[in-house]
């Protein structure tokens, strides 16, 4: 059986409570959900007040490269539905900048698909994030921390 | 002459502009050409095209620096990404 995926690239704000209760609500017969959601930072790893976070896409390569990750999941766990949104554009802090969702028989399954789907999306979706504070802008890239979680899954 | 017009994404739009021309001789080159015709052109690019995690895509597939890219195909650099 295949699972249901579903992928969104959002330039909106979302509502990741509305997303889970929907979620589950296709996912009876699974018995397990998990979710995760991240939120906008309201600071800089250094402490500095960040006033505004950015996400830059580029045309249909990061769709298209979010879809590749959850398609991977979808082969690599046994897992009934998947569901993965990510925003783009300009966030305050405190705002939902990814959601995902994975569903499952078996609760570690869906844990573990949550998990990979996060580590993959922090390294490889193609979004460039940029935080706009008061001592000016400043672009991020994966830690080596976000490297090592990647390579769990080699 | 032809004219290629390169997009530049995240922290690569800071250092020259979000998108630039480039007028070369040929018609088609490799990427690993372009890369060094917009180092040549574009001092402040030039370690970021020398480094093999800048990636390049044309036409919205990331590509590998032996393709050839034709004048007027969508092209463009991508820094490290970072999601989530």
């Amino acid at each position: 059986m295949s699972a249901r995926v579903d992928v969104t690239l959002a330039d909106a704000p979302f509502d990741p409570g509305a997303e889970l209760s929907a979620f589950c609500m296709n996912a009876a017969g699974d018995g397990a959900v998990v979710s995760f959601v991240g939120l906008t930072r309201g600071q800089t790893g250094d402490g500095a007040e960040v006033a505004t976070l950015t996400l830059e896409s580029y045309r249909g390569v990061t769709l298209a490269s979010m879809r590749a990750i959850a398609d991977d999941a979808a082969a690599r766990f046994a897992v009934g539905a998947i569901r993965v949104i990510h925003r783009a554009g300009t966030m305050q802090p405190g705002e939902p900048i990814v959601f995902v969702a994975a569903s499952s028989p078996h609760r570690r399954v869906a844990f573990e698909a949550a998990d990979y789907l996060m580590d993959r999306l922090k390294t490889e979706a193609i979004f460039w994030k940029r935080e706009d504070g008061v001592d000016g802008a400043r672009w991020i890239e994966p830690t080596d921390d976000d490297a090592r979680d990647r390579a769990r899954w080699e | 002459m032809a004219l290629y017009t390169i997009e530049l994404c995240g922290r690569l739009a800071d250092r020259a502009c979000a998108a630039l021309t480039l007028e070369l001789d040929a018609a088609s080159c490799s990427v690993a050409d372009l890369r060094a015709a917009l180092a040549a052109a574009h001092p402040s690019l030039a370690a970021d095209m020398a480094n093999a995690r800048v990636r390049a895509c044309v036409d919205e597939v990331i590509v590998k620096d032996t393709f050839m890219v034709a004048a007027g195909q969508a092209i463009a650099f991508f820094p490290p990404v970072s999601g989530g």
